[in-house]
């Protein structure tokens, strides 16, 4: 049977769950505001009630009704200014709401709800407020009609008086049942919604007399007659209900002037009416235009859905009609499509393909909008959840929420708000020290939590963050252990991060005593569970005595995520974006360098970490194999490690390497010619993984492209397998499956090389290094996610310029620059690297190398960093790209001008390379000791570049052996001062002490350049000094020293 | 024997049934509406009108129904209206006509 109230039930419902979203926050609003009471706000939640209340009494719904309607008075009252909204006043009305909300969820059985209690306590409290004669009106009813209707209406008098307001009509309007009804093709609930939509039904009934007897004359009439209020005046109004004037009757009218609190009407409802409707037409003159915001159909914003308990959405019409006009463009290209491939047009296929692919992009980014819900949705709540919590355990807590208006998808806020409502209450039930603890502390006797929302690299970032008493990671750690969840070893090698991060573990509780408040520590791994099946990560940040910093990071949209993918074996397989860090590519020869064995696991060296590997074919259980590049053969390849034999073995304890070990103990190994030699097969990619605090290598085989791909859960029998988090179809029709970065971890049993001895000693090399010196770069893009630097003492100028100024003569690009043709090199000529984009802005970087001006043509916007940053020499390096170092966060290219121009420009090549020789002949050779190999690299180029020769030592002891070896060519020595083993201030004095080279030049390149140092440089027979790195000064300086030498010889 | 004379009829049964024969239209509405005054003159209070053989019901047959439900009421009387088809469920529901006197739907068409 089909239920007619059915659909508009939902409606209604829909719509009053609107209403009651943010009435809390409103409530809570109005207490705060407590004597200054806001009109708009109270009106706003008096407009709450009062619908609610009139869809209840059209469905039947009496104690729905009932309860809006007290509740509604109450609202009224505060409205008058006959009642202040102190908080207990607030705290019946916050009790109403709810019990408003739990009888609208269950409106069918709403009628045998119990709403007793409260309905004592709002009338208890209206009472207790009005004026004696008011309560009577509480009671009285009046009867309401109009002539030539013969239905009447019984309101409550109280209800008339205050729909005659001063600001909203009052109509009673006749509806024929059949005339006006059912022959314009309407239903009687259609026309209720309609007023409903524009003002407040405050009564309807179908009058039934209108019929009259069996014994009357047959009648066709039904009136169905409504008391309604609005502010629309009756041009207007008489739109809406599309009646002949006489079924339309005004009964009251607002006066011109505004008197909103206590107003006057202007004829009471006893009057004839025909002196109201003259009266109401004069005002009608002069009666102000209002907006009809039901009339139109477009919703102006999207109005949230109510969490969890919503399937239906509003969605803004302006993202409706870019659907719209997508369908349309998809179905004009399907047509093209169709068209070209009956005809067999090649051409016009492509154009069509083309375009379906772009329409496809953009429609399915528009239906994601229409999934978008701002997260005030959740964060609403919480002010509510933090003042309730925090009274009844008698703390102070201060509640800061940002970015409200962030959106995100709709699933992934529903499955945020268990997971946030635990952090919450947590950082309020165990965050958050009690008052005086607090101020024994030092801190404010409040505690403050603050919820943040906020996009970031595509991703939206929720953080909670309290200043509480912090996570003590001690604490968890030993509580892991005692509960076995971690193994000694395990937890030697962990960071502190990680030891906090062990809260994420199942069965974990720190709290002393159980808490009925936040649950029995089956929180944290729930919440992290929860998060990870919204392809999510969660971190935590955490100072004991502090405060804890919990961040999450969600992707945009559930359903399609980028990926990269990879192979092994030529069997293809996706991981999520957001957990890859970075891609290594280790050539063979480099991997006795790069790759160690620290205890049981192989590790790559990655800037001065640590990275534990894995082979996913191992992970994964599939047989590698090799190819024997010749023959074409697949055999099983059975290295059983990815480290070279030859690489250094340390224990996880040691600093110092264990002698190499001869071959493995795994078994027999089959030495085949293949395997002794270093070829393409033997070369490592490396994907870097991050989850939570977790890093870690993953060796795979090749690989692929980034692409959007689109997420099909595995079957339940698949639930087992921890490496996979889903699946995923190609577009080629092959499926891939997804990796789950964590679970990989988990199932290898990764151990955190964080805390090994290695580690350390690494990590302090690296720190050293890296505050020695400090490098002035000039950084740029090449395409437009690619960013590269260069130094900046190498640069004489940078120009913009439009794509039209570069010209191509003889094969080279060229501009023309001071009216000189200027050769252009690009990254792209040398390297492998991106194309630089058509739309980018371009600019020119001018440098001097080996006698010329070259211009390297690459993408603004240009800005220049001094930093103390790594530079690896290892990872990305090509021809034309010296290294790499993280610069603000992004992976940036140093860039090798000097290789760049050597590649296109050969023959200055050769000229500067004539002219070292002659000086080579002429004697000039120069002395170098610098440990910075970039350093190194760049002066050595520069003093090449004018002609010397350079002898290069990596610190003090080799560059002495060096002289003493080369001493009769040696004209001068350029040395650094910080430098192992023996730094430039002793090799300087070695040099004056011995006869043999006490006479030699030497200049010292330095960062450190205080008076102190200069004195003691000089003290120590330093001839001058150079600060690092001035080339041109440099290049002066030497050439100076060089000059007097000579003449003094 | 109880003698209160509004509620019973001394040779018939309280409840009676009446069964248009199809639609209740302008056209047959006039007909039916006199045979219900005749039921009613001969003291039925408690009426059953089956409408297993209507379809098609315009604002003459509402009409009729409600105050065919008017008298009776006067009456102290009632009205049931039975075997009622899907639409017809529909229409009498959207005017809330169900709240004023019994209104059920055909078991067979569910």
């Amino acid at each position: 049977m089909l239920d007619m109230d059915d659909a508009f039930i939902k409606e209604y419902l829909a719509e009053s769950r609107e209403h009651l979203a943010d009435i809390e926050n409103d409530l809570l609003e109005i207490e705060s505001a407590g004597a200054n009471i806001d009109d708009n706000l109270v009106n706003k939640v008096f407009r709450a009630a009062h619908s609610i209340k009139g869809g209840a009494g059209f469905f039947n719904l009496h104690k729905i009704q009932e309860l809006a309607h007290r509740t509604e008075n109450a609202l009224d009252m505060i409205r008058s200014g006959e009642m202040t909204p102190a908080p207990d006043v607030v705290n019946v009305l916050l009790m109403a709401f709810d019990r408003l909300r739990e009888l609208l969820n269950n409106y069918q059985a709403s009628h045998l709800a119990d709403t007793t209690e409260i309905l004592v306590a709002l009338s208890g409290m209206v009472s207790a407020n009005l004026a004696p004669a008011k309560k009577e009106s509480l009671l009285r009813t009046v009867k309401v009609t109009a002539p030539g209707v013969k239905t009447v209406l019984n309101i409550p008098e109280f209800d008339l008086d205050h729909a005659k307001d001063g600001r909203h009509y009052l109509y009673l309007i006749e509806y024929d049942m059949i005339d006006d009804v059912q022959r314009k093709g309407k239903r009687p609930l259609d026309v209720l919604f309609l007023l409903s939509n524009s003002g407040t039904i405050i009564d309807a009934m179908f009058e039934l007399d209108g019929a009259g007897t069996l014994d009357d004359e047959p009648s066709d009439r039904l009136p169905f007659v409504v008391l309604f209020s609005t502010e629309l005046a009756p041009q207007m109004a008489d739109v809406i209900f599309d009646l002949p004037a006489s079924q339309v009757h005004v009964l009251y009218s607002p006066p011109a002037e505004e008197s909103p609190r206590m107003p006057e009407p202007i004829a009471g409802y006893e009057r004839p009416p025909e002196v109201v409707e003259s009266v109401a037409l004069e005002e009608v003159n002069q009666a102000q235009s209002y907006s009809l915001p039901s009339l139109t159909a477009a919703v102006s914003e999207t109005a949230p859905a109510q969490v969890g308990m919503e399937s239906t959405l509003r969605v803004d019409v302006s993202v409706l009609e870019s659907l719209m006009n997508l369908a349309g463009e998809l179905v004009l290209s399907r047509n093209q499509l169709l068209d070209a491939m009956a005809s067999g047009d090649e051409h016009i296929m492509q154009i069509g393909a083309q375009r379906i692919n772009l329409v496809t992009s953009e429609l399915q980014e528009n239906i994601m909008l229409t999934r978008m819900q701002p997260v005030s949705n959740i964060f609403n709540k919480f002010p509510r959840v933090v003042r309730d919590l925090s009274k009844e355990l008698g703390k102070e807590i201060r509640l800061d929420i940002s970015g409200r208006e962030v959106e995100m998808d709709k699933t992934i806020i529903e499955g945020l708000n268990e997971p946030m409502t635990h952090m919450v209450r947590n950082a309020v039930d165990h965050g958050i020290e009690s008052a005086d603890v607090r101020t024994r502390a030092g801190k404010p006797p409040f505690g403050t939590i603050s919820l943040k929302a906020f996009h970031e690299a595509g991703q939206v970032v929720v953080e909670i963050h309290d200043d509480g008493k912090g996570i003590d990671p001690a604490k968890v750690a030993a509580s892991a252990l005692a509960k076995g969840l971690i193994t000694q070893e395990q937890l030697k090698g962990m960071s502190a991060k990680e030891m906090t991060a062990l809260i994420f573990l199942p069965g974990l509780s720190t709290a002393e005593k159980v808490s009925d408040v936040s649950g029995r520590g089956v929180g944290m791994d729930v919440v992290k569970t929860n998060l990870d099946k919204l392809g999510g990560k969660v971190e935590i940040d955490s100072v004991p005595g502090k405060g804890t910093n919990i961040i999450i990071r969600l992707p945009l949209t559930l359903a399609i995520i980028p990926s990269l993918l990879l192979s092994v074996n030529g069997e293809r397989f996706a991981i999520p974006q957001v957990h890859v860090s970075e891609l290594i590519h280790i050539s063979a020869d480099q991997i006795q360098k790069r790759i160690e064995v620290v205890g049981n696991s192989e590790v790559l060296m990655l800037r001065g970490a640590l990275i534990p590997l894995v082979r996913l074919s191992d992970v994964l259980g599939i047989e590698k194999q090799l190819e024997d590049p010749q023959a074409g053969e697949l055999t099983p390849d059975q290295r059983a490690r990815i480290a070279d034999r030859r690489s250094p073995h340390y224990d996880f304890d040691s600093a110092e390497p264990i002698a190499a070990k001869s071959e493995d103990a795994n078994g027999k190994r089959k030495r085949s010619a293949i395997e002794r030699r270093y070829h393409a097969s033997s070369n490592l990619n490396i994907v870097v993984i991050t989850t939570g605090a977790l890093q870690y290598g993953l060796v795979v085989d090749e690989l692929h492209d980034t692409v959007e791909i689109v997420v099909k859960p595995l079957g339940r029998h698949f639930k087992g397998l921890r490496e996979y988090a889903g699946a995923t179809i190609l577009g080629d029709g092959n499926v891939a499956l997804i990796l789950d970065a964590s679970g990989i971890a988990a199932k290898t049993g990764l151990v955190s090389m964080a805390g090994s001895r290695r580690a350390q000693v690494l990590s302090a090399e690296t720190v050293r290094e890296g505050t020695s010196d400090r490098h002035s770069l000039l950084t740029f893009r090449n395409a437009p996610d690619e960013f590269c630097a260069i130094p900046m003492d190498l640069v004489v100028r940078v120009l913009q310029v439009e794509d039209g100024q570069i010209e191509w003569a003889g094969g080279r690009r060229t501009m023309q620059y001071r009216n000189v043709s200027l050769p252009l090199v690009t990254l792209k000529d040398t390297a492998q690297v991106a194309e630089l984009h058509t739309a980018q802005e371009k600019g020119v970087v001018i440098f001097n190398v080996y006698g010329h001006e070259v211009g390297l043509l690459a993408g603004m916007p240009v800005d220049v960093l001094e930093t103390t940053a790594l530079i690896d020499r290892e990872t990305l390096r090509q021809k034309g790209v010296y290294g790499s170092a993280i610069l603000d966060g992004n992976t940036t290219l140093i860039l090798d001008v000097f290789e760049m121009v050597a590649a296109s420009h050969p023959d200055w090549v050769a000229e500067a390379e004539q002219a070292t020789e002659k000086s080579i002949a002429g004697g000039d050779v120069i002395l170098l000791a610098e440990d910075s190999d970039f350093f190194r690299g760049q002066v050595r180029r520069y003093l090449e570049g004018d002609g010397y020769f350079v002898i290069s030592a990596v610190d003090g002891q080799e560059a002495w052996e060096l002289l003493e070896v080369n001493a009769s060519k040696i004209k001068l020595v350029l040395t650094d001062i910080e430098m192992p083993r023996l730094d430039g201030l002793g090799l300087t004095r070695a040099i004056r002490a011995d006869q043999r080279y006490n006479k030699l030049p030497i200049i010292a390149l330095t960062s450190l350049a205080g008076e102190e140092d200069t004195a003691r440089g000089l003290a120590a027979g330093v001839t001058e000094y150079q600060v690092k790195l001035d080339r041109d000064k440099l290049l002066a300086g030497v050439k100076n020293l060089l000059r007097s030498d000579e003449g003094r010889d | 024997m109880q003698t209160e004379s509004n509620n019973q009829n001394e040779q018939d049964p309280i409840i009676r049934f009446y069964k248009p024969e199809g639609d209740i239209t302008a056209s047959s509405a006039p007909l039916i509406r006199v045979d219900l005054k005749n039921l009613i003159a001969e003291g039925v209070r408690d009426l059953v009108i089956d409408m297993v053989n209507t379809r098609v019901i315009d604002s003459s047959g509402i009409g009729l129904l409600v105050a065919t439900h008017n008298s009776l009421q006067r009456l102290n009387g009632k009205l049931t209206v039975k075997n009622v088809s899907q639409e017809l469920l529909e229409l009498l529901k959207a005017f809330r006509l169900d709240k004023h006197f019994t209104v059920t739907g055909d078991p067979r068409l569910g």
